[in-house]
């Protein structure tokens, strides 16, 4: 596939938008996904694989995870590339693809942006065993003044304080949910309780260091929407390093396990709505990869993404 | 009269049977409130700083679950049908629900 894949120029995207939105890109793609493998109107999602020259002529697609099925898909996608005009490959008109509101212009620059991945874990709660093959991975946002309002200012080592609930809250709400097989539902406010304590291991006028360990516990009864009644029970516990002149953090590692239960619409525990064990692992997103955004951004508690 | 009648009430006993079914199925296949085991089991759960780096690198995927990372995936569409047009190539485009690159 890697191989492969050199021959076209690989892209990626979020296919809500694309399905959905008025944007040009959007009505572009909405042109082409009408010719594939979820062309019917009655085929809601259109998410999937598609090969298209750049004037957005159709070539092939399909919607599978066999690697041979996908292969086959692109070969006849290239094959009826070569065919084409030139005067097919190429785009000349670019407002046709312009992009007018993405999420990831809001991406807060100087804030904490943490990448998150998540993974089912063994019933028996070692991390000696072999590993389960299913995890995924989530963006977390927080602004800069968010962050700089939410750390507490003349600290030293040794000191204690509880972890700051707009930060807590936003990782119970959003990020520390079970989206392990698919895309679920975020817990309201009333519904999530930490009690995670921060200790001061060292302090200056430039940095502070500390550490954190609790419990956190996110759980639902609502039945609305396809769900069942969920939740998320988890031990965490981290360290971080607060850059204080420059008011950004330089490290916020934390690792959570505990159980999930439940299930919601999309989340694909249809058959495993019992509970069973699952971890989180959080850290700086690296600054070399592409801006992602949360995946529960379009219902996020902060007021500057909206 | 009585032909619209007869299709209303059609129509609201099969509403009717159907949300029966669907209440039943979800409700006699899953056990979904927080299982009492769920309780013990956490309780259970040894979780001390010792063990934090093994727990992390536990659940981070490794390189093989990376490799889909060795193709330079552009993030979006738009990106995608320039470079397409730039370089005369196809242009490959996976779209998912949530984005490929950060979430689902």
């Amino acid at each position: 596939m890697i191989e492969q894949s050199k021959k076209f120029v690989p892209c990626t995207d979020e296919v809500y938008r694309l399905q959905r939105g008025s944007d040009p890109d959007c009505v572009f793609f909405q042109a082409i996904a009408k010719q594939g493998h979820f062309g019917k109107p009655t085929q809601l999602s259109k998410q999937g694989i598609y090969v298209l020259s750049a004037d957005g002529t159709f070539l092939s697609s399909i919607n599978s995870n066999s690697p041979d099925d996908v292969l086959k898909v692109l070969q006849d996608g290239l094959e009826k590339f070569e065919s084409l005009p030139d005067s097919q490959k190429e785009m000349v008109d670019v407002a046709k693809i312009e992009s007018k509101n993405r999420w990831e212009s809001k991406s807060p620059t100087g804030g904490l942006i943490l990448a998150i991945y998540s993974r089912d874990l063994n019933e028996d709660m070692s991390f000696a065993s072999p590993r389960k093959e299913k995890w995924n991975r989530d963006t977390a946002w927080f602004s800069k003044a968010e962050i700089f309002a939410a750390i507490p200012q003349d600290l030293e080592a040794g000191a204690t304080f509880e972890m700051p609930a707009m930060i807590g809250n936003r990782l119970l709400r959003f990020h520390i949910v079970d989206t392990i097989k698919g895309q679920t539902d975020e817990f309201s406010e009333a519904e999530v309780k930490s009690e995670i304590m921060c200790t001061v291991t060292s302090a200056s006028d430039e940095k502070i260091e500390f550490e954190f360990s609790g419990t956190t516990k996110s759980d639902s009864n609502s039945t609305r929407n396809n769900r069942t009644p969920r939740g998320v029970v988890t031990k965490l516990r981290g360290v971080a390093s607060f850059d204080r002149t420059a008011e950004r953090f330089e490290k916020f590692d934390f690792v959570a396990i505990g159980y999930r239960w439940g299930k919601t619409r999309y989340n694909g525990r249809r058959r495993q709505a019992n509970s069973s064990p699952i971890g989180f692992s959080g850290s700086l997103a690296p600054s070399d990869e592409p801006t992602t955004t949360p995946g529960l951004i379009y219902a996020y508690d902060a007021v500057w993404v909206f | 009269m009585t032909k619209i009648l007869v299709g209303r009430m059609s129509i609201r006993c099969l509403f009717l049977l159907c949300f029966a079914a669907n209440v039943f199925i979800v409700n006699s296949s899953v056990d979904a409130q927080m299982p009492d085991n769920v309780g013990d089991d956490f309780a259970n759960v040894n979780f001390e700083a010792s063990i934090f780096d093994d727990w992390r690198k536990h659940i981070l995927p490794d390189e093989s679950e990376l490799a889909w990372k060795k193709i330079p995936w552009l993030s979006t569409f738009q990106q995608g049908i320039l470079e397409g047009s730039k370089q005369n190539k196809p242009v490959l485009l996976w779209t998912m629900n949530g984005h490929p690159l950060g979430c689902t």
